[in-house]
């Protein structure tokens, strides 16, 4: 799967998550290019990528950042 | 930064770690590796690897689930605090915390991985006990930081 992120750093969330099946890289990778333009427009400094995860849950262990808050993050840890 | 794709595995433990990164290495003709945990960089831990596809250079990044944990907390902390604090930078209570998280993550790991690399347990007993006591310590001092961190959320949240 690939999943269209829209990440505001400051905020420390995500503003849009968008998913795409594996046969629409294209259209995920015009979809981002879209969107930064769109935010270059409106002077908005958000970090926009695109990522390939097997699910959903795989993509929120390997990038737990975009999704999760620090003190999420911190208990995460601790279960380790 | 030099590659324009990469990817990110996470496996439970040091010798796994290595593992990985023996295989990419097998399975690349021209790769390099970039191991973090000999010389972390600003705290950070993991082994990079680069391989090449099409000549071009893709990002591996090994990293045990102690080491991902600390990177993840580290990039969570720069976005709300600021980028500095990735490249050791920011507050410096937060900045001391976060070195002192690493070593004790590196300080278990080190301990993890002598532990795991014994082959017959019963002849080393002692060595054994002695590594298993210094693991479940580290791991100890590793959980006292994190809840310190958990009980101080003012450390970043007012920075």
């Amino acid at each position: 799967m690939l999943f269209l992120i829209q990440y505001d750093r400051r905020g420390g969330r995500i503003v849009r998550l968008e998913r795409f099946t594996d046969d629409q890289r294209l259209v995920a990778g015009k979809a981002r290019l879209d969107l930064e333009i769109e935010l270059q427009r409106r002077g908005q400094n958000h970090e926009v990528v695109v990522l390939e995860a097997a699910s959903e849950e795989a993509l929120r262990k390997t990038h737990g950042r975009y999704f999760d808050d620090v003190e999420h993050l911190l208990a995460a840890a601790l279960a380790v | 930064m030099q590659d324009i794709a990469g990817c990110r595995v996470i496996v439970g433990d040091v010798l796994k770690q290595d593992e990985v990164v023996k295989c990419l290495t097998k399975a690349f003709a021209d790769t390099s590796v970039v191991d973090r945990r000999v010389t972390p960089s600003y705290g950070y831990r993991a082994v990079h690897v680069i391989v090449y596809k099409h000549s071009i250079p893709v990002e591996v990044q090994v990293r045990t689930e102690l080491e991902h944990s600390w990177a993840q907390l580290s990039e969570k902390l720069s976005d709300v605090v600021g980028p500095s604090v990735k490249y050791g930078g920011g507050p410096e209570q937060l900045k001391s915390k976060l070195l002192r998280l690493s070593e004790i993550v590196g300080k278990a790991e080190a301990v993890e991985s002598r532990l795991l690399a014994m082959e017959s347990p019963a002849d080393h007993r002692k060595l054994t006990n002695q590594a298993a006591a210094q693991f479940v310590e580290a791991k100890q001092q590793l959980k006292d930081l994190l809840n310190e961190m958990i009980e101080q959320g003012v450390l970043w949240q007012d920075a």
